[in-house]
């Protein structure tokens, strides 16, 4: 079996045991109520730290390549506080970062 | 007579499920694309693609699992980078566990299985004001439409291959549905100090190796948030 397949199932049960973790053991342990207070932090956090470093990409050494992806993430954020809508917060996210990408093209090649 | 009722109950929660998920989708196609790809790129054949996007299931981890073994890694970097990447699924587990800890386990193998990013943040954002008996069917409906978007997008890209044009920036699109998923969870102060500190500490470390930055900024967004609830 190839390397690519040994990593493929190897990720894959591993993944899946963390998954199943809580899971099949919630119900058998006893919950401190702190740690379901933390709990209520999860969905926050997580989705927090996967967002931010995709609206200011470190391996961009320039601040033109940056400034785009960190200005469309920005309306983004404020096009779902106050609409809460998810197709429209991902079209106007997606249109102006074109628009910002259109727009400093231009600039450089001015 | 009480067996249809419940019946009803079910595949009405699997339909809301599957609806919740839709604007989701928008986000993860394309996302699904470029992995494939990628993949096909980085010298994966197209089995191999399309089992890891069964077997492994989460998208993050197999972009980087791809990169890795184009890069010849070792199956233990591979391995490791595999499982710390997907540590966050723990903070998932814990958190639907007490809503998933009456089901058989059957129910609670399929839905370890369909615990992704995408499924667990539209479940989780209902769960936290529904109570219905037959909840598990909505998060199977979520699960499943994400699921089947997964590899129905792995297909296409293995089909389309290089048609698409990298300028088209779409691996934009994954964040953006992300940022319409949590701001309309941010309700009150707390949450909000829990959201900017994670995403500071993990712009912070985001160079950091094997996504470890990712941990470290939901402990500290988590700390934070518990912090100012006092």
């Amino acid at each position: 079996m190839s390397l690519v397949w040994f990593s493929i199932i190897i990720v894959g049960i591993l993944t899946f045991l963390t998954r199943f973790s809580f899971i099949v053991l919630s119900g058998k342990v006893k919950v401190i109520p702190n740690f379901q207070h933390a709990l209520r932090f999860v969905p926050i956090v997580v989705l927090s730290a996967i967002i931010v470093p995709e609206m200011i990409p470190t391996n961009y050494a320039k601040i033109l390549l940056i400034l785009p992806r960190f200005l469309a993430g920005t309306f983004a954020i404020f096009i779902a506080w106050r609409t809460r809508n998810i197709i429209l917060t991902i079209i106007t996210g997606m249109l102006s970062l074109y628009l910002l990408n259109y727009l400093i093209n231009i600039l450089l090649h001015t | 007579m009480k067996l249809d009722q419940s019946k009803t109950l079910q595949i009405s929660d699997f339909l809301s499920g599957i609806r919740d998920e839709l604007p989701i989708l928008i986000g993860v196609v394309p996302f699904g694309l470029i992995y494939a790809i990628l993949a096909q790129q980085s010298g994966l054949s197209g089995l191999e693609t399309q089992g890891m996007s069964l077997i492994v299931f989460a998208g993050s981890s197999q972009f980087l699992l791809v990169q890795l073994a184009a890069q010849n890694a070792p199956l233990l970097v591979i391995v490791l980078t595999g499982f710390i990447i997907n540590l966050r699924h723990l903070f998932y587990s814990a958190s639907i566990g007490p809503h998933t800890k009456d089901l058989s386990i059957g129910w609670k193998v399929i839905l370890s299985y369909l615990l992704t990013d995408e499924a667990y943040a539209v479940t989780i954002a209902k769960f936290q004001n529904y109570e219905s008996r037959t909840k598990n069917w909505y998060f199977l409906g979520a699960g499943f439409a994400l699921w089947s978007s997964w590899q129905i997008s792995t297909w296409l890209g293995l089909v389309l291959g290089t048609q698409i044009p990298p300028n088209w920036s779409l691996n934009f699109a994954l964040p953006l549905t992300f940022i319409a998923i949590v701001v309309p969870m941010i309700k009150d102060r707390p949450g909000l100090l829990a959201a900017i500190s994670s995403g500071v500490v993990a712009a912070l470390t985001s160079h950091f190796p094997y996504k470890i930055g990712l941990i470290l900024a939901a402990i500290v967004g988590i700390s934070i948030g518990m912090w100012s609830k006092k």
